[in-house]
């Protein structure tokens, strides 16, 4: 069965508890992931945000990836290419 | 009383922009907010960042040896410049650094020997205490000079941080290409009414359950730097518990006219600000660091010090108190009265 982005957005906002201060309500597909009053998420959160996420769905997300990532829509989508 | 009476720094005067050292180290994309938002606005380096990721290990040992007996000496000339003091006179050397190898003889020979120092002098070459070293260093010139108060000690800090720069990718590398640079801070300490910062106690405290937290370690031949996500979480308890514990029989906290915090990030600073209720003005000194070199490791508060004792801010009378932090882990306090 394919994933869908609400199972993404799911599985986004249980393993970004690992991040300091993740606010799990703001993981929403518009919110930038720099919205630090939505997500609670400082520079050093968007990176523990990130390396749980490649632990959680085990993929490695490349610079040119990341670089077109601005919100957890942006987000969702490049974990859904990477999955295949 | 046993006194600061001078210091100097130096630096590469090459400095590159935080993009141009995210983009020279070939940093993982995800360490990049890491950069842009630390508020450092140059990054002094003694080899390009460029270069680095072509280094091989014995690259990395030879530019240590190079660049950290280069800036070494360059500290020593500039302290001991300003009191007019010749390097004959000096009767001992302290030599602090953590970002480099240690062959014999010890860096503080070579230093010694190109400066033209006397041959009877005492050594002294302290590695292991990463970022704190400078404590364990002016603690030791302290206790040397009260037993000896005729004597002129050097305690020399150097840190040549990118030739602890190490190709793994990982958040400790992440975030240490994000903040280190290259310096030295020395500090000459004399007795005998010499008005100065005169150094009245030491305090040093050590969490040994987080030794291997914050370290230097050895990984394929080459230095690597270990650092948790948010080393403020250690460090903010440690500098309080320091602060607390060197005041305990002191003055009072509102009695400090100037702190100096070891800038090893811009949390650390902020965090500990937060908790010991300082305004971000009673850190000038240590942010001015902060924002225009980054960590230097061990020489990073000699440089505050530099600033603060360039400035002319102190009167006689006023209190400062110091703190670095470190492997450990460690926090170590001097509390000095300028005289």
């Amino acid at each position: 069965m394919a994933t869908t982005t609400i199972d993404l957005m799911d599985r986004i906002r249980k393993a970004g508890v690992k991040a300091k201060g993740f606010k799990p309500s703001g993981v929403r597909p518009e919110v930038p992931l720099k919205n630090k009053e939505a997500t609670g998420l400082d520079s050093m959160g968007r990176v523990e945000l990130t390396l749980a996420l490649e632990e959680e769905f085990g993929i490695q997300l490349g610079d040119e990836e990341l670089d077109a990532i601005v919100t957890f829509g942006d987000l969702a989508l490049a974990i859904k290419q990477k999955l295949g | 009383m046993p006194s600061i009476t001078s210091t100097g720094i130096a630096y590469p005067t090459a400095v590159y922009s935080q993009d141009e050292v995210y983009h020279g180290l070939k940093t993982r994309r995800i360490y990049l907010d890491l950069f842009t938002s630390s508020g450092i606005t140059g990054r002094h380096l003694c080899v390009s960042p460029f270069d680095l990721p072509k280094t091989t290990a014995q690259d990395m040992h030879d530019s240590y040896r190079q660049w950290a007996l280069e800036l070494a000496k360059r500290s020593v000339i500039a302290c001991l410049a300003k009191k007019g003091v010749s390097p004959r006179d000096v009767d001992m050397l302290v030599y602090v650094s953590c970002t480099g190898s240690f062959e014999s003889p010890a860096m503080s020979f070579e230093i010694a020997h190109d400066l033209g120092m006397r041959e009877d002098i005492i050594h002294r070459n302290l590695a292991g205490h990463g970022c704190e070293g400078a404590i364990p260093g002016l603690r030791d010139a302290w206790e040397h000079s009260r037993l000896y108060p005729l004597s002129k000690i050097i305690c020399c800090t150097t840190e040549i941080s990118h030739a602890a720069y190490h190709p793994d990718v990982d958040v400790s590398t992440g975030i240490g290409n994000a903040i280190f640079c290259d310096g030295a801070a020395s500090y000459l300490i004399e007795d005998m009414g010499q008005s100065g910062l005169s150094m009245l106690d030491f305090k040093e405290f050590h969490n040994y359950k987080e030794r291997h937290t914050v370290a230097m370690v050895m990984k394929d031949a080459r230095f690597k730097i270990v650092l948790p996500h948010r080393t403020s979480e250690l460090s903010t308890p440690m500098a309080c518990r320091v602060v607390e514990e060197i005041l305990k029989d002191g003055p009072g906290k509102e009695s400090i006219s100037q702190w100096i915090l070891h800038s090893g990030g811009k949390s650390i600073l902020q965090e500990a600000s937060e908790a010991l209720c300082l305004p971000k003005e009673n850190l000038e000194h240590s942010y001015w660091v902060w924002e225009n070199f980054g960590n230097m490791s061990s020489a990073t508060v000699g440089f505050a010090m530099n600033h603060l004792l360039d400035s002319k801010q102190l009167r006689p009378g006023d209190y400062v108190l110091m703190v670095a932090l470190g492997a450990g882990f460690t926090g170590g306090g001097m509390l000095a009265i300028f005289t």
